[in-house]
């Protein structure tokens, strides 16, 4: 019954080596900040890649388990930014509350455009019952397109020439935080009946329905989850920019997300956090080509697709982010627990 | 020259006249950007119904044939008087400017998508979106050419002709009746001649098509040729009237003429005519209201038509068979 | 009571009548199957009988209840379940996930707890795990629990799809099929296997198939269709000796043909 491996990980080192090496890596990084080792510039990089991360992974969730068409995934993150931005400049002015208040409203505003981005979410979900391959992607491109427009015309929160001032709250732990908490919950959905629901409807949506798979309520959730963290991470890219407009979040960004994602590989969530960071990196590796920096990246972006369409990390997980049948079968490592880390 | 209309139109009163005028004007504009529109949702919808592929890198054909028509036409300064050159000259710019988009979109086939016509559809839409950085870029970066907007060269002398109050510049009007006559060549060419029924062939059953001996290559390489053809005549249409060419003109072209291929049902060829001309006029009256709804107009025209007729006015619904 | 009732069931693509007056009285623990030659439309009633197709017109009604307008999910939950001609496996999914999703209308572990992975999802999902095992060891797939669905031979595939529709606890089992490429000892084993899981999981069967000697040995009744309208029904024997059905699969002018 049980799969024999011989490279299998104690269980200790694979259920906590993970939270350490995350804690590690942080202290890490703090001291080269410190040291100015990593100055501001590369912070911001990495802030970024973080941000990328989170959008990389939600897109997965939708396009690679789902089996979904969506490529206007930047319009719930616009959604998510002007959200999370509202309540901490205007709601909440930053300048004039307690600096104890400062995380809960951070904290606040982000749950708040992560909602927002949600209930849009699911519906554009409803068309996506209706159409299938092509019609839903250029639904989902005229939506992020809308909300663009839409935005545009707000002027309360800018207008066109969009949103300044958001404070400055979204720092590396934050960041960190997010990125960890969400590819934690998002393996733990892929390996449980939801998950398996997503990939059934994903490879054969037809079978999925006949063997009693309410593909309607999973095709919405799946949006509807995907946004939220879309909106979450829209949040923390207001708060790391400080300054956001609507035509940021057009198709160009979308299209980012989507080359991020089938870069590193549809179907892995290793692929995304892989997709995302390198190729949020490479653009400013490059920077010292000037003019020739894009004319390359479009090079190597076309040399990936039609040498290794699979994408680099090709479906595969790293240990850390994927279930083993066999891990049911085991004894539980402490006496009672009360939830969540213990078990996995 | 003025055309003066005859006496039993002037039954109008005079605020009736003004608006005529104006709607007029405004039709006049609209078919013009319908006719760059449907040019270029032509090439898309032939692409995707030939390949089954939606090139989101076709608005960049039109910004290459804009801007070669521009380093083009300057091989032939010598020939021009006052900025504007002979008809002969002018014949010659048109002809290698298409020639030479048609060529490009064929290479472009040949490299980036030719390797991945088995693979998912998103592989290819990633790539598209990297030939379109590619086409962007590269240009772009190239000392001689560079970001700047350049002017485009004035091909035909402008005469103006007033037409029941609302001007309408020769231009025009070749642009108009160029666009419709081109329309309706591709048209016959699919519909009576060898190559169209090989196409059409294609497009309804690759495998089927090579099984019967169609060479399928040769079949969609020809079909890019005349999709960048197209693209390169929109945009010199295109430039005609907006006479500011650079390395970006052709996003929001080609996405605006997306749009009129899926309104009048993408793969279908009358449809995206159709379409083009529908969101050309559509778009000018709607900037006329109010300038975001007419940067909104297209979507919203898109969303509709897709909730209440996916498959395109023109277009036929299939069903799976399970 | 008749398990499924299935009254006049008719349907029309245009102006095609693909399936014209199909009726059906199903008890429980009985094996039905219908017969005819391609593209009489048999695929289409169980397409109709498991909500993919609306009817034009009919009733279908399980214990009971029509089942007519409800979405194909529905019909899965309410007890039918089935297999397809062209075998339809999630592909790129393990042999035993394949069958796992077919217990998501099953599950009892919400969103939250799903996130979270709490105790007792993960000992949810090990009872699950156990079940399927259990289900697949007597089909001869357990052993290759982790394989990739689309690396199994052939056989077995019809075989975890059989897996997949029994997991979802159904009343009424429609195999598509079965038996399709199938050689002669595999033709054997699966017949054995179908009335087997006949008398265990105490179902009724609707099956289509070709293979005579598949299907007479084991069908309570049979109905020949053909163009879509029922030509003879009634035990084998009789079918198998009815003029009419000779003529449909064999052509007019064959006066001796026995099974």
């Amino acid at each position: 019954m049980k799969t024999t491996n011989a490279k299998t990980m104690h269980p200790l080192l694979r259920k906590f080596g993970p939270l350490l090496g995350c804690i590690v890596f942080y202290v890490v990084i703090m001291l080269l900040r410190k040291a100015d080792i990593i100055n501001g510039y590369y912070m911001q990089v990495m802030l970024f890649a973080g941000v990328n991360v989170l959008m990389t992974a939600s897109l997965n969730l939708v396009n690679g388990f789902t089996g979904q068409f969506c490529i206007g995934h930047a319009g719930f993150m616009s959604l998510g930014a002007y959200g999370a931005a509202v309540i901490t400049t205007m709601v909440f002015k930053s300048n004039s509350i307690p600096e104890a208040a400062q995380i809960p409203v951070f904290l606040l505003g982000l749950l708040c455009g992560g909602i927002v981005a949600a209930i849009v979410g699911a519906l554009i979900g409803i068309p996506s019952l209706k159409l299938k391959g092509d019609y839903l992607a250029i639904v989902t491109l005229a939506f992020g397109e809308i909300v663009r427009a839409l935005l545009r015309l707000i002027q309360p929160i800018g207008g066109a020439r969009g949103m300044i001032g958001i404070p400055n709250y979204a720092n590396f732990f934050w960041i960190m935080l997010f990125v960890v908490l969400t590819l934690w919950l998002l393996r733990n959905l892929i390996y449980s009946s939801y998950g398996r629901a997503f990939i059934a409807i994903r490879d054969n949506e037809i079978a999925a329905d006949a063997m009693g798979i309410n593909t309607t309520k999973y095709k919405i959730m799946s949006f509807c989850i995907a946004a939220f963290i879309a909106g979450v991470a829209g949040g923390l890219y207001a708060h790391v920019l400080s300054f956001i407009q609507p035509d940021s979040f057009g198709f160009v960004k979308s299209a980012d997300y989507l080359v991020y994602l089938y870069a590193g590989g549809s179907g892995s969530l290793t692929g995304s956090v892989v997709g995302a960071v390198l190729l949020t990196i490479l653009p400013e590796v490059l920077r010292f080509l000037a003019t020739w920096r894009l004319v390359l990246y479009a090079i190597i972006l076309i040399a990936v697709m039609l040498y290794r369409s699979e994408g680099l990390i090709g479906g595969k997980e790293v240990p850390f982010l994927r279930i083993k049948r066999s891990s049911l079968y085991e004894q539980p490592l402490f006496g009672r627990k009360k939830n969540g880390l213990s078990e996995e | 020259m003025s055309f003066c209309p005859p006496a039993h139109l002037f039954i109008f009163t005079g605020m009736e006249a003004i608006a005529l005028a104006t709607i007029l004007q405004y039709l006049v504009y609209g078919l013009q950007l319908g006719s760059v529109y449907a040019l270029l949702a032509l090439g898309y919808t032939m692409v995707y119904g030939i390949v089954g592929m939606i090139n989101t890198a076709h608005g960049d054909f039109l910004m290459i044939g804009a801007l070669g028509t521009y380093f083009i036409a300057k091989l032939f300064d010598s020939m021009s008087i006052d900025g504007t050159y002979p008809m002969l000259a002018v014949g010659c710019i048109i002809l290698i400017a298409t020639v030479m988009t048609g060529g490009i979109a064929v290479g472009v086939e040949a490299i980036a998508y030719r390797p991945l016509r088995n693979k998912p559809r998103m592989i290819a839409l990633i790539t598209a979106v990297g030939v379109s950085m590619f086409l962007t870029n590269f240009p772009r970066a190239l000392p001689f050419i560079g970001p700047n907007p350049r002017p485009f060269p004035t091909l035909f002398t402008p005469k103006t002709f007033n037409v029941l109050g609302a001007s309408i510049t020769s231009t025009q009007i070749i642009m108009i009746v160029l666009a419709a006559v081109t329309m309706l060549a591709l048209d016959r060419l699919v519909a009576k001649t060898k190559i169209g029924a090989q196409m059409r062939a294609v497009s309804m059953d690759k495998d089927a098509a090579s099984l019967m001996g169609i060479n399928i290559d040769k079949v969609i390489s020809i079909t890019f040729f005349i999709g960048g053809a197209l693209a390169a005549v929109s945009g010199i249409c295109y430039a005609s009237v907006y006479p500011q060419v650079e390395v970006y003109m052709g996003s929001w072209l080609g996405n605006m003429s997306f749009v009129s291929a899926v309104l009048g049902g993408i793969g279908d060829i009358r449809g995206a005519m159709l379409g083009g001309f529908i969101l050309g006029i559509a778009q000018i009256f709607a900037t006329a209201i109010n300038s975001t709804f007419g940067y909104a107009v297209g979507f919203i025209i898109l969303i509709v038509i897709l909730l209440v007729k996916p498959a395109g006015i023109m277009g036929k619904v299939t069903i799976e068979k399970v | 009571m008749r398990i499924l009732e299935v009254k006049n069931l008719s349907i029309q693509f245009g102006g095609l009548r693909a399936v014209d007056d199909f009726n059906l009285s199903l008890g429980k623990d009985e094996l039905v199957a219908i017969i005819g030659p391609n593209g009489a439309g048999k695929t289409t009633i169980f397409n109709m009988l498991t909500g993919i197709y609306r009817p034009t017109s009919g009733s279908i009604e399980l214990e009971g209840e029509s089942l007519v307008g409800l979405k194909p999910y529905q019909f899965a939950q309410r007890g039918i379940s089935r297999t397809f001609q062209n075998i339809r496996l999630f592909s790129n999914a393990s042999v035993i996930d394949n069958v796992k999703m077919a217990a998501t209308m099953h599950s009892k572990d919400n969103l939250v707890s799903s996130l979270l992975r709490t105790r007792t999802m993960v000992k949810h999902e090990r009872e699950l795990d156990e079940k399927v095992m259990s289900l697949l060891e007597p089909l001869n797939l357990a052993d290759k629990a982790d394989l990739l669905a689309k690396n199994l031979p052939y056989g077995d595939q019809r075989r975890l799809e059989l897996a997949r529709a029994l997991m979802t606890d159904p009343k009424i089992l429609l195999l598509d099929e079965p038996v399709a490429g199938m050689i002669t000892t595999e033709i054997e084993e699966m017949a054995e296997l179908v009335v087997r899981i006949r008398k265990d999981f105490e179902l009724s069967i609707i099956l289509i198939e070709h293979h005579m000697n598949f299907v007479m040995p084991i069908a309570d009744r049979v109905k020949v269709i053909d163009f879509g309208k029922t030509i003879s029904e009634g035990t084998p024997d009789v079918v198998q000796k009815d003029p009419k059905v000779i003529e449909a699969y064999l052509g007019g002018g064959y006066q001796n043909a026995n099974a």
